[in-house]
Order: C-alpha cells, then sequence, then structure tokens
C-alpha cells in the first residue's frame, strides 16, 4: 500500500499567516496539471476565435443588408425623380460619362452593374417607368439588372461607336456585346460618316468631341440621323446633349422633346 | 501597397457613437488608424485580418481595452466603407486573461 504525501506543508501552528504554507507538489502532479490546463486555454481560445468570427461574420452581413437596402432606396428615389422629371435626373441621364460614377458612388452598386444601366438608358433616351421598375426590383433583388437570355435580342443588332481614343471603349464595346449587339468602333470623324453609310448602325454613340470631324459634332448628327434609328452624343454638357438628341434622333418622343426644349431654354 | 488614396466611407458605418464615447486619446488612435487606411488598407501595425469578400478587420490597442475596425475594400473603386466600430469583446478578454495564467509557475519554498 502507497501512502500519498500531500504537497502542502504546514510550518507553523495556528494562526497561519500567507507565508506559513508551503506548496511542494511532486514534478508529475505539475506536469499533468500544467497540461490539462494547457488543453484548457487552448480550448477556450478556440472557441473565443469562433465566437469573434461570428461575430464578425453576423457584423458584415448585417452591412450588406443596410447597403442593399439602401440601394433600393435611392433607386426608388430615382424613379420618382425621373417621375418628376427633376434637374437632377435630366443630369443623371444627360451626362454618360458622370453618370457611372455618381451612380456607383451613390448607390454603391457595382460600376459594372451601373455601366449596363447606363448603357440601356442610353439607348432609350426617352423615360421608361416601367423598364426602369423593373431594374430596380431586379437589382435589389439579386444586382443582376438583365435577365438570363437576354442578350438573344438585344435592344440594338448593330451599335456603332464613335469615341475618342482612351474613352471607355472597352467598357462599352464589352457591355453592348454582353447585351447581343455586334459592335463596331472608329476613333475619326470622317471613319465615323464612312461607317454610317456602310453599316446602317441600329444606334449610334459619338463622342461631340470627335477629331477630325468636320462639321461639329452636333451637326454631324444631322446627317447620321439619316442612317440609323438612333444617335447618341456623349457629352459633359447637358444642355447640348439634349440639342443633340433632338437633332439627331429619328425617334423622338415628348419626353425627349420636353428635355431638349427646357436644355434649350436654359441655354438661351 | 500601391499609391492610391483610398476615399473613406462611413455611409453605413455602425459603433460611431462608441467612437465619440472614447476618451480623446483613445478616440484619436482610433481615428488616426482609419486616416492610415486612405493609404494602406492592410495595416500590419494595426494587425490587419481579411474577414472575406472585401471585409477587412483592424485591431487598435486603447487604454485596458482593443477597438476593433470592420471595413470593406474596393480595390478597383479606391473606395472603403466602414462597417462597425467595436470593443474586441468579453470573450476576447478572458481568453487574454488566461493565456495569462499558462505563464504561472507553481513554486513552494524549498
Amino acid at each position: 500500500m502507497t501512502t500519498k504525501t500531500s504537497p502542502f506543508k504546514i510550518t507553523k501552528a495556528f494562526p497561519l499567516e500567507k507565508n506559513d504554507i508551503q506548496y511542494n507538489p511532486s514534478s508529475e502532479e505539475v506536469s499533468m496539471k500544467r497540461a490539462k490546463f494547457d488543453a484548457f486555454v487552448k480550448y477556450a481560445q478556440a472557441l473565443e476565435e469562433k465566437l469573434e468570427a461570428a461575430e464578425d461574420a453576423r457584423d458584415v452581413a448585417n452591412y450588406r443588408a443596410r447597403k442593399a437596402g439602401k440601394t433600393a432606396d435611392v433607386l426608388q428615389a430615382l424613379t420618382e425623380d425621373v417621375l418628376k422629371g427633376t434637374a437632377a435626373v435630366r443630369t443623371w441621364l444627360g451626362e454618360p460619362s458622370h453618370t457611372l460614377l455618381e451612380l456607383s458612388t451613390r448607390t454603391g452598386i457595382p460600376y459594372a452593374t451601373c455601366h449596363r444601366i447606363v448603357n440601356e438608358r442610353l439607348g432609350t433616351p426617352n423615360v421608361e417607368i416601367g423598364h426602369l421598375q423593373q431594374m430596380i426590383s431586379a437589382v435589389s433583388r439579386d444586382r443582376r439588372p438583365f435577365a438570363a437570355g437576354a442578350e438573344k435580342h438585344p435592344r440594338f443588332k448593330r451599335v456603332l461607336l464613335g469615341l475618342a481614343k482612351g474613352f471607355v471603349e472597352d467598357e462599352l464595346v464589352s457591355s453592348w456585346q454582353m447585351m447581343g449587339s455586334e459592335v463596331s468602333t472608329v476613333h475619326g470623324g470622317l471613319e465615323i460618316a464612312q461607317k454610317v453609310k456602310e453599316l446602317h448602325p441600329d444606334l449610334i454613340l459619338v463622342d461631340v468631341l470627335m477629331p477630325n470631324l468636320e462639321k461639329s459634332g452636333l451637326e454631324g448628327l444631322k446627317i447620321f440621323a439619316k442612317d440609323t434609328k438612333r444617335t447618341i452624343v456623349l457629352t459633359g454638357e447637358m444642355v447640348e446633349t439634349n440639342s443633340a438628341l433632338l437633332q439627331g434622333s429619328t425617334d423622338k418622343r415628348n419626353k425627349a422633346e420636353e428635355l431638349a426644349s427646357e436644355g434649350e431654354t436654359a441655354g438661351g | 501597397m500601391d499609391n492610391r488614396n483610398y476615399e473613406i466611407r462611413r455611409d453605413y458605418l455602425e459603433g460611431e457613437e462608441l467612437l465619440q464615447s472614447l476618451p480623446d486619446a483613445d478616440r484619436q488612435k482610433v481615428e488616426l488608424a482609419i486616416a492610415v487606411l486612405a493609404k494602406d488598407p492592410w495595416p500590419k501595425q494595426f494587425s490587419a485580418k481579411p474577414l472575406g469578400d472585401k471585409a477587412v478587420k483592424i485591431t487598435v490597442p486603447v487604454e485596458d481595452d482593443e477597438i476593433a475596425v470592420l471595413y470593406e475594400v474596393d480595390v478597383y473603386e479606391s473606395t472603403i466603407d466602414l462597417i462597425t466600430v467595436k470593443r474586441h469583446g468579453p470573450f476576447r478578454k478572458a481568453a487574454d486573461w488566461l493565456a495569462g495564467l499558462v505563464k504561472f509557475e507553481p513554486k513552494g519554498k524549498s
């Protein structure tokens, strides 16, 4: 029979003070307790990391929900603006290059998605409320404004881009190609006139500051209008854009005329 | 690290009230850490930890505590959206206390 000796040793009779108790555990006992304690600490640390990761994931998920909600709210506000025809929306429609950045910044929607939306807006200079609402519901649902298979029925089969080099040409081309359009690009004013007669594109998108265009971009639109369904001019100046839409578009509707006439009035 | 300046946005930030309730010195430390993100979205000095899908977390040591800042980095748009500012939480404190105990060496009088 083995007797187990206590690791505690009392060196003095009562009353005891702090240093009157000595603790002298055996080395086996120390290592065993240390191993148990180490295991417990590791478990506690692992648990802490799990709890922390779960809390972080919840915070991120809540943030995304807040952001998505705000996106839907902002787009809804834009719809209402369109209905009212406020100046902000006319600017939104009239300044494509600014629109992308502004819309993306304001809504938090990825730039590429904004690009698709704005391209769609460029394809329809006249405000189409129903379509915008569809986009809103689609965007707020899964941020894909165009339904699967939409590329089989492109709004414009042939698109001609006449842009100065260095513009967002690649993005425009890929966006329209995604929508199923055949896209041609030219970089000079004279080439545009030639290509328009050759291709009879459904849509021309031309930079108003296009180099080598014999006449001004707006004058050129009158020529293009004969050979295309629709011409859009890109410019940072809203008034010019609306005037351009009036002159260049062969499919003018009331809203476009309103915008254009108001733009001309504003421009004197 | 690139040479861009990231735009720091607080549109969706939660925990602004915690930031305001901190002592001045601590709040300045946290604000400085946030400002650093404009130049370096993954600062090593604040133990930047990716949380997946563009979300990142940094930890800023303050008096008797740590403040965690969660944010989302968009490298294409050069923007940083702050998500939340929060204390590191009781679990971390408990784990740190336990980890400190590991260093304890039981010794008796010889």
